[in-house]
Parts: structure tokens; sequence; C-alpha cells
């Protein structure tokens, strides 16, 4: 694939990028087993679903205190992503045979194997499969899916690009 | 490496998707919320039962008097006496009849001027022995449907293990209850102060069902 192709790959990517981290990630089902109509009768707001987005989840980890796990997820799952799709835009507008940015698109599509990506289906499969006690289910949502399919295209774009520069500079 | 404000395109079209989601989730929730704002039918305290509804009806309290009313050893004459040979109150309970049968009889309250029954309860026993419970399982009270000219009656009795002395009998058309509590006239019954019945309509919304039985 040539470089126009790559940029349109690379807006793509983006696009999936900003729908997976504000589009519904999980939606949690309570349910309080045989007591859940007690529940939704005393404390409505809590036997109510909730969705989640990974922004929102992010803020939630902020807002309740955890906040080294709510930076690390915020590192991987949002800066590292975005920083990554900033130097492949780049890599795809380079006018050079081997610009001086090739070691970044070298190091970004090294870095790609050890996004968030794995970790983060791993642990919403667990969730997903196991569920929860007393009936409480999480759905996964769209936007996970859109958010794979970013971290995937990125990943084939940087493999891509690292290998057309590579080949130029040769 | 040369930096471009360019190659900050990915950034700003994230942004863009995030203010786009931003606004469409604060679009979304000032929708009005059709189904909570639906009205629903007169099933407010104080309304009349609806011909053809279905309702639950329970006594929830009867005062009986201090003294039982017997009739003395030489003749007919009716005097006062203690409710039980050792001088406690009498162990309340009563039943409710409607169209020749029996349809609800309640627990009986040992030693109780006042005894007074929950619409709502749990049956731990069969909790433990079958693992569930549900809305219908709990709620202690007669199902009836209100046609016309309908009663219910409803049979007091002191229930003192050997023998059972009525307390009151009393027939009460339908048509004169409301939703919600009804006091009872007891001007003919000598052995009763206070009679309540609770008429709640069975069909509504859960929540709604729930929170009528637990507050009254």
């Amino acid at each position: 694939m040539d470089l126009p192709g790559l940029r349109v790959l690379t807006l793509v990517s983006t696009v999936l990028l900003g729908i997976g981290l504000f589009g519904p990630c999980m939606t949690i089902q309570p349910s309080f087993g045989e007591y859940h109509w007690l529940v939704e009768y005393f404390k409505p707001d809590t036997a109510k679903p909730t969705t989640y987005s990974i922004w929102s989840g992010i803020l939630h980890l902020f807002r309740d205190g955890d906040v080294l796990v709510g930076i690390i997820v915020f590192v991987f799952s949002v800066v590292f992503p975005v920083w990554k799709l900033c130097v492949l835009w780049a890599g795809a507008n380079w006018e050079e045979s081997k610009p001086a940015g090739y070691g970044v698109l070298k190091l970004v599509a090294n870095l790609g194997k050890v996004s968030m990506l794995d970790v983060f289906v791993v642990a919403l499969l667990v969730l997903a499969i196991k569920g929860l006690p007393g009936g409480t289910k999480v759905l996964i949502g769209w936007g996970v899916w859109a958010f794979c399919g970013s971290i995937l295209i990125s990943m084939w774009v940087s493999m891509k690009l690292a290998h057309l520069y590579g080949k130029r500079g040769q | 490496v040369k930096f471009k404000t360019s190659h900050l395109l990915p950034l700003l079209l994230i942004c863009l998707v995030g203010a786009i989601f931003f606004g469409l989730s604060n679009w979304d929730s000032a929708e009005p919320n059709n189904e909570e704002d639906a009205p629903v039918a007169p099933r407010v305290e104080g309304a009349k039962l609806e011909l053809g509804e279905d309702y639950y009806i329970c006594p929830v309290l009867i005062e009986t008097n201090p003294q039982r009313l017997a009739r003395s050893w030489f003749g007919d004459k009716l005097e006062s006496k203690a409710w039980d040979i050792n001088g406690t109150a009498p162990d309340i309970q009563c039943n409710l009849t409607w169209n020749g049968n029996v349809v609800f009889t309640s627990s009986p309250k040992a030693d109780s001027l006042i005894a007074t029954w929950s619409p709502i309860g749990t049956d731990v026993a069969n909790l433990i022995s079958t693992g569930k419970i549900s809305l219908d399982s709990v709620i202690q009270a007669a199902t009836i449907k209100y046609e016309e000219g309908g009663s219910v009656t409803l049979l007091a009795w002191d229930n003192d293990g050997v023998t059972k002395e009525e307390i009151c009998r009393v027939d009460i058309p339908l048509e004169t209850l409301d939703i919600g509590e009804n006091v009872i006239a007891v001007d003919d019954l000598p052995q009763v102060l206070r009679i309540v019945i609770l008429a709640i309509a069975k069909v509504q919304p859960e929540a709604k069902l729930i929170q009528q039985l637990l507050m009254n």
C-alpha cells in the first residue's frame, strides 16, 4: 500500500479511536438475584444499568481515588494511542526517502506490541464470560470494537510505514 | 525530528469525536423519559375501587375491648369477662371470606388487645426450602375482584388453642372501601373498638405496589 492509502487508514484509525474512547464500552447490568425487586425499590439507582466508555471509566477511577490505576489506563489507552497516531500521520506525510523521524516510527511499530489492547480485551472477556455474583452481567458495547479496530489498523499502518521507509533507505 | 502543527491532526480529530459524543449524550439526557412520565391509572389513596379490577384486601388492625362479653352461667344476660382464664389478652386471628370461600387467614397474634398485621412478609421456612422469593409470595392478603354488590366478610376469633371464640363477624361491602386504609364502623360490634382494612390495586407497577404495601 502506498502513502496516500496509509494516510486514509491513519485517519480511519483516528476516528475509530475517538469512537472507541468515548463510545459505550461496557454496560453493567446489576442483578441482586431473587432480591432484585427489593433493591429496585429501596435503591433504584443501584439497580439501574450503567454504561461506561473508556473515557468515563478513567474519570471514575480518578473520582474514586484510584489515581495510579487511572494514570496507567490514561497513558496506555489515551496518550499512547493518540501519540502513535500523530507519529503515523506525520510518517504518512513525510516527503524524504528516509526522514529523521524514522527511528520514532520504528519505535512506534515496536511499542504497538505492548499497547493495552491485549490486557483490555482479555479483562473484558473474563468479566463478560464469568459474570458477577447475583446474576450481574457485563455487556460489551460497540465502543470496544471501534477501539480494537483502531489499534489493529494503527499497528498495521505502523508496520507498513516502517517497512516502506526501511526499504527506501536501503 | 521536525515538529509541525499538522502532525496534531489526529489529536484534533479525536477531540472533535469526543465533543460530538459529549453533545449527543447531553442531548439524549434532555429528552423527556416518556415511560416515567406516563400517567398511571388512578391507584392513589382515597380513590374508590373500580369495577372489574383485582385488589389485595387484608386486615391490618383489630382492637378489642379489654373484656369480652359472655353469657352468664345463670340466664341469658351478657356480662363482661376476662378474655382468658389466666388473665391474658386474646390471641386474635381472623380470616376473610369472599364469594362463600375463605380467601385469607391471618396468623394469630398472641395476647393482644390490638392485633396488627403487615401486608408484606417473608416465609423464611419456604424461602430456605425453595431458595426463591417473589413479590407474590411475600404479600399477605386476599386477592379479590370488585364486582357489583360484592362484599367480604371478616371473621375474627380468639384462638386459645383449644376453642375458638368469635370476637366479631362483619360484612364489608366492597363499594364502601377506598384504596388504602379503611376504618370499618364497629358500632354494632360490642367486643371490638377498631378494625382497619387495607385495599390495594393488584395491577399496577411493581415499585408502586411495593410502596403502597410498605407505607401502610
